[in-house]
């Protein structure tokens, strides 16, 4: 696809509206609960992004209570990283998940008394987080924070702008893949879960932490009430900026259920498919491993 | 299924890192390793260091059932202590080389969220132990004898622990003179049982003073010979018919 190359040799997340001026036939593609041309979608998710890029943090406080920090902790102890991982966090521009992981491994060196033989500093070392996104404010915004945190100048950490759906990185080389709250933001998740499993070693594992599907009659309604009224209504009033939020509510409720979402990782090859719903389905947490 | 074919060969590569690292997630992702497998996989683990202990468990058992076949001629040439004694050795023997590091799979299989699995997999071992010696019998005596069995097995896995005689000479001694004990105590139950059922027509005299006397020294003896707790001694599964 003509979108699709441009991308790649570009870099960047496109504006749509100067890039596409012709329809193409491949297909047409949920933006929300609007449909669009395919290749227009990762455009426009682009332009959204960047304009909420530095507000992340404040965006998602809003969207989920400030819940969202424990739902990346529950994420990060889930993947259990050890000193030596290799692992590629994507769609973490600002770098969440990849400090949450960078934290537990160095916390983990300190405490463990037993490897005597082996030389911890060296495997420490060999450790390497790697975060990976499509849109390169996100990833300026990461970058500053890890500069704030003291991580800098850290070789274990590795920016990589690039898309989901079509990695740099070689096969069967991560230990770990994850990818929190980017995987509804892909076109075709089919083949970000594809490239997920490729990128993967033996015995790697897929985490996937996403908002998902509330079923539960009562709280369904305060869900809907809550994501529909009052979410574009702060975000309008905080960051001035209605139409993301509302984007972005509306594509939680296009995003496969929690079985169907299973059922794709199942298809893209990965063995031991489990979620968990956190608070009732607002957040559920997919894991796979490629065996 | 293939996963669990995985998990397996991942463990089986881990005992051999046992020695030096214990039962731990660091042996199972240096066995993870050695199978070309990421460390990551300890996520599909749901008790990491249990399910070592638990594989090796089933492993040993199926070796036993295994040697057991081997040294069948052996076996029948002894008495029943001394055949109860060689099968028992037989499996300790296999604990041997993680002897440096069994009292942590001792208490890894003492933790409450273990203790059902680690409790069943040595009912079944002592199942396993009195088939092996040509016990087929079905009758009341069954839990008493898996029980009391149990008892001589784990007061000689605890004793191996701090034996330092040369190819654990010292705990053969002790299990056997073990086994000699309880055996006799079996016995003496069973000869109980066959002549009150026999002699049912003696009840007026066996229910006099001294048959009660008899009776409740006895069951003091099985008490002592039995050496698990009452509830332990509940949970065991039952036989089929």
């Amino acid at each position: 696809m003509r979108g699709a190359l441009l991308r790649a040799a570009t870099g960047k997340a496109l504006r749509a509206r100067w890039i596409h001026s012709e329809r193409s036939s491949s297909g047409v593609a949920n933006f929300g609960f609007r449909e669009v041309p395919e290749d227009e979608k990762a455009g426009m998710v682009g332009a959204v992004f960047s304009s909420v890029a530095s507000n992340y943090d404040l965006m998602n406080d809003i969207m989920s209570g400030g819940l969202h920090r424990l739902w990346k902790d529950r994420l990060v102890s889930e993947l259990q990283p050890f000193p030596g991982m290799q692992h590629l966090d994507v769609a973490g521009g600002t770098g969440d998940i990849a400090f949450r992981v960078l934290d537990t491994i160095y916390s983990k060196e300190q405490r463990s008394p037993q490897k005597k033989e082996v030389n911890e500093k060296e495997v420490v070392d060999e450790t390497r987080v790697y975060v990976c996104d499509i849109n390169a404010s996100m990833l300026d915004v990461g970058r500053q924070r890890a500069k704030t945190r003291g991580l800098g100048e850290l070789p274990s950490l590795v920016w990589v702008e690039g898309d989901a759906e079509a990695l740099t990185f070689a096969d069967d080389s991560m230990d770990g893949y994850t990818i929190a709250f980017g995987i509804r933001n892909v076109t075709h998740i089919d083949k970000a879960l594809r490239e997920a499993h490729r990128v993967l070693k033996r015995g790697g594992r897929f985490l996937c932490l996403e908002l998902s599907h509330v079923e539960t009659p009562i709280f369904k309604q305060i869900y809907d009430f809550y994501s529909f009224s009052v979410i574009p209504a702060i975000g309008q009033m905080v960051a001035k900026d209605r139409n993301s939020y509302q984007y972005l509510v509306e594509s939680i409720r296009k995003f496969p259920k929690q079985d169907d979402f299973a059922r794709m990782i199942i298809n893209a090859g990965f063995s031991n498919v489990q979620y968990e719903n956190l608070v009732q389905g607002v957040v559920a947490i997919h894991s796979g491993f490629k065996l | 299924k293939e996963e669990d074919d995985e998990k397996r060969r991942v463990l089986n590569a881990a005992l051999t890192y046992v020695p030096t690292l214990g039962w731990t997630e660091a042996a199972i992702a240096a066995g993870a390793r050695d199978v070309n497998l990421s460390p990551a996989i300890l996520g599909a683990f749901h008790r990491k260091e249990a399910a070592l202990v638990e594989y090796f468990m089933d492993e040993s058992l199926d070796e036993l059932t295994d040697a057991v076949e081997e040294q069948s001629e052996e076996l029948e040439k002894l008495v029943l202590h001394e055949r109860l004694a060689k099968v028992m050795r037989i499996r300790l023997e296999m604990q041997a080389p993680y002897i440096s590091k069994w009292a942590q799979a001792l208490s890894i299989q003492a933790n409450p969220i273990n203790l059902p699995v680690a409790m069943k997999q040595r009912a079944v071992l002592m199942d396993e132990i009195w088939h092996s010696v040509g016990d087929r019998s079905t009758d009341w005596d069954f839990y008493s004898k898996r029980a009391i069995l149990g008892g001589v097995y784990t007061a000689a896995e605890v004793y191996m622990l701090t034996d330092y005689s040369p190819g654990f000479r010292d705990t053969w001694t002790f299990t056997e003179r073990r086994i000699i004990d309880v055996i006799d105590c079996r016995k003496t139950a069973k000869e109980v049982m066959q002549r009150l059922s026999e002699s049912w027509k003696f009840r007026p005299v066996l229910l006099s003073g001294s048959g009660m006397v008899q009776a409740a020294q006895l069951a003091q003896a099985i008490g002592a010979g039995l050496g698990n707790t009452i509830a332990s001694f509940l949970k065991q599964p039952r036989p089929g018919p």
